[in-house]
């Protein structure tokens, strides 16, 4: 009975959320296309950094392929194409990194992401640098319209990934070894193989929605796609959000960007004090997000 | 039949020897006791069997098929257990999530999460945790959590069980009740297990063998009476008059 | 081949080398008493580099002078963190490793505050302070006088914190305390205080780094981060909690970055800071002169 009442309310909402490019005007519609890009990234990026617990500082290196390959692609390969490619790319470099990146503990597993996310920015800013091109234009670029409904799938797909992952045996496996790596070991919890999947899952739409949030403006920028504040924001919004169910990054995705709403045309830097202080009380106070204030949790991101 | 055996084992940590070519073998179906006293080498024994270091010299051998030096889940997926003498359950989960969580994985994984929970739901009533079930890990008693580490090793369904120190800080009724769970837990599952313990009572009564550890060395083997008349063992545990 | 070994190099390697050390020292003293990983470091530099900034265009105040401002400055800015922030965390958090991860996300919070704050109350236009540019000649290089003060000024308080650290009972207290906090309270160290006295000591430190750049670097609030992580590079490579090995890694990391632009380009320079910090972590967890494990 609940199930189904879920499956409809779900699909109601999946009907509404389609329908909005014919109810809504542009600028509200671009507001929806952040919120939907927030949230494929936040779902995704809970399924190693919130089940594992190996939380990554530096995911905005998976969006920044991602939004790089298409760019380099551009016209010369169909967008049903591009995209999903990016997604690939974004996903073998988890696999290739993954196994030794993974290796490390704690904190240092936090910095060593944001060290990689900016070893790659820079890489990528030689090339374009070497290859002449401080920046590319694109052009004939597809409709708001367009990119909105990619990004609502890519965001519906993140969420029932971390959704299915949560409930399946590896989803276990990464909250054993968030809980106690080796005791997980001992009692046969393949530890290195899971955790690479989970970051190679966790990279994958990113990616992609990096691939299409990046079409949403005529230039490509590096630094803009390999942006730190990325990465920041995403964390953000996980910790104020919970990230222990799908409600978590649902939750904090909207309240960031009803946030930046507010004040990011005024004053972009005031957007990012609240947003640093916020973190610091959920931190100290508020562990359990704004989800754990909904009910008992007890799988929290930060103890 | 010989399931396990441990040759010429040795284990340094940077120069100290914590193991010292400590050699003996373990017949399936039997229960081997471990005797020594703090510092001897018996949990560091353990993590060896087990996967969670590798040995610095020496191989063992499991079931013809040689463990020393694998990852320490593959060793669980061999068929061996251990439980941790300072207790590691998972806090954030329930005593039932615990269970259920070791039955997916190891020697025997549970086909199902559905599965993996009546699995659970039976061990926990084996040990007489039936009634933690639904509370958190980290709440329970001492004895209860070390009954939890008994459960989740015996989840994963081994041939093998390296049990340590559960007994310790229990009271002399709880004492006897482990006593009881072992000894039912391995005619049920066919288990054989290694048995680490300092109350001496308890080693005494389970063990049908006894190897005997002594800074980092075996001093002594053969059955409780042969050991506890052992003149090394006396000697190691009531000091030499000499010095 | 003539360029790599010119003495123009190695002075700048020492330079830029001394700055790192100094930065890394005042993380290490942070991070091996209270288990702390300040990822906001790097803005307590650029914070001092600001206050050398105003207090020498509006009051025509030398960079020297301000240094012991900004170590002050920075010292309190450290005590109020204290007070304000960490003793809850570390008083409440059992484990160490939930303790360092939570003190992350919190100094990340921080830095972002810092920043954004720095961007709104400053402006994000660069400013430079030109200071002590007279050119000295020795034996064919060139060294400015600012650049000679940074480098003299830093060696000196390396040296002079090595020796707090050998001869003093404060330092052998902090030693003490970074090796084991609970043995250190064993046996009679004032654990609290001697972290305080640590936190305040490793601010000041990044303030003093900050005044001293001043004079020859770029001031923007977002230039701490480099610095963050080449302190970061410093701590880990010379040992967790290694003060003095830090010392030795903050000059070895001036040298790799200075020679590696030089074999490569000018471009690469992030690329090579990045890359060390990346190759550190991953490959040697003990870091080059030992101290704490960060990977199984």
């Amino acid at each position: 009975m609940k199930a189904a009442f879920w499956v409809i309310g779900a699909g109601l909402a999946g009907a509404g959320a389609a329908g909005l490019p014919w109810l809504i005007g542009d600028y509200y519609l671009t507001v929806a296309l952040n919120l939907a890009m927030w949230i494929a990234l936040a779902q995704s990026w809970t399924i190693l950094s919130g089940m594992a617990g190996y939380i990554s500082l530096g995911h905005v290196v998976f969006y920044g392929l991602g939004a790089y390959c298409v760019v380099v692609t551009w016209q010369a390969v169909p967008l049903f194409v591009a995209i999903p490619l990016g997604g690939l790319v974004a996903g073998i470099f988890a696999a290739v990194i993954g196994a030794p990146v993974l290796r490390v503990r704690g904190p240092y597993f936090v910095i060593l992401t944001f060290g990689i996310a900016e070893l790659v920015k820079y890489i990528v800013i030689n090339i374009e640098a070497s290859s002449g091109q401080a920046s590319r234009l694109l052009f004939g670029t597809p409709s708001v319209t367009d990119l909105y409904l990619i990004m609502l799938a890519l965001a519906a797909a993140a969420t029932g990934l971390a959704w299915t992952v949560r409930r399946s045996r590896l989803g276990s496996g990464l909250v054993a070894i968030r809980e106690d790596e080796e005791a997980a070991q001992t009692f046969g919890v393949p530890v290195t193989r899971f955790k690479v999947y989970a970051f190679i899952l966790a990279a994958v739409i990113p990616g992609m929605a990096g691939g299409t949030f990046v079409l949403r403006s005529t230039y490509f920028e590096t630094t803009q796609v390999f942006d730190p504040v990325i990465s920041f924001s995403i964390v953000t919004m996980a910790i104020i959000g919970g990230s222990d169910d799908a409600r978590g990054p649902l939750l904090g995705a909207t309240f960031l960007v009803v946030l930046s709403e507010l004040l990011w045309s005024t004053l972009p830097q005031l957007y990012l004090i609240v947003l640093g202080t916020l973190l610091v009380v959920f931190v100290l106070f508020l562990p359990g997000g704004l989800v754990g204030l909904l009910g008992p949790n007890r799988h929290r991101l930060v103890r | 039949m010989t399931l396990l055996q441990v040759e010429s084992v040795s284990k340094s940590y940077g120069g100290v020897a914590a193991l010292r070519d400590v050699s003996f073998t373990v017949d399936a179906g039997s229960m081997l006791g471990i005797m020594g006293a703090n510092g001897a080498g018996k949990t560091t024994l353990f993590s060896l069997i087990a996967g969670n270091v590798r040995p610095t010299s020496g191989l063992i051998v499991f079931d013809g098929r040689r463990v020393s030096g694998l990852n320490a889940d593959r060793v669980s997926r061999a068929g061996i257990a251990r439980t941790y003498q300072i207790v590691r359950p998972l806090k954030g989960l329930t005593v039932s999530e615990n269970v259920t969580t070791a039955a997916l994985f190891g020697a025997n994984p549970a086909a199902s999460r559905s599965a993996a929970s009546k699995r659970a739901a039976a061990i926990l009533e084996q040990l007489g945790l039936s009634q933690f079930g639904d509370e958190p890990a980290g709440a329970i008693t001492l004895s209860a959590q070390k009954k939890l580490e008994v459960a989740k090793a015996l989840a994963t369904g081994p041939r093998l069980l390296l049990l340590d120190e559960v007994m310790a800080g229990l009271t002399p009724t709880e004492v006897q009740s482990m006593l009881d769970i072992i000894r039912g837990i391995k005619a049920e599952y066919r288990l054989t297990v290694l048995v680490i313990e300092h109350v001496m009572r308890a080693l005494m009564a389970l063990s049908e063998r006894i190897v005997v550890l002594h800074h980092g060395e075996k001093i002594a083997e053969g059955p409780p009476a042969a050991v506890a008349d052992d003149a090394n063992v006396q000697a190691a545990y009531l000091g030499r008059a000499d010095g | 081949m003539d360029t790599v070994l010119s003495g123009q190099l190695l002075f700048s390697a020492l330079v830029i080398g001394a700055v790192y050390a100094l930065t890394g020292l005042g993380l290490n003293l942070v991070y091996g008493t209270m288990r702390l990983l300040n990822i906001a470091h790097g803005d307590v530099v650029m914070l001092g580099a600001y206050l050398a900034f105003w207090l020498f265009s509006l009051g025509q105040i030398s960079p020297l002078l301000a240094a012991p401002l900004a170590v002050l400055g920075a010292a309190g800015l450290g005590a109020l963190a204290y007070l304000g922030l960490f003793r809850r965390q570390i008083e409440t958090t059992p484990a160490v490793e939930k303790l360092e991860a939570n003190s992350l996300l919190l100094f990340f919070g921080i830095s972002v505050v810092i920043q954004n704050l720095a961007s709104l109350a400053f402006t994000p236009s660069p400013r430079a302070v030109t200071y002590l540019d007279t050119i000295y000649r020795l034996g064919g290089v060139s060294m400015t006088g600012n650049r000679l003060a940074i480098l003299g000024i830093s060696v000196l308080i390396c040296v002079a914190t090595a020796l707090v650290l050998r001869y003093s009972v404060y330092g052998l207290a902090i030693k003490a305390l970074i090796q084991n906090r609970e043995a250190a309270a064993v046996v009679g160290v004032n654990v609290r205080r001697v972290q305080i006295v640590s936190l305040m000591l490793g601010f000041g430190l990044a303030g003093l780094a900050g005044t001293l750049l001043s004079m020859t670097e770029q001031i923007s609030p977002f230039m701490g981060f480099p610095f963050t992580i080449a302190a970061f590079v410093v701590i880990i490579m010379g040992g967790l909690g290694n003060l003095v090995g830090g010392i030795l890694a903050g000059f070895l990391l001036g040298f790799v970055e200075i020679y590696g632009v030089v074999l490569t380009s000018s471009n690469a320079r992030s690329i090579i800071l990045y890359g060390v910090f990346v190759g550190v972590l991953l490959l040697r967890p003990q870091g080059l002169l030992g101290g704490r494990r960060i990977s199984q």
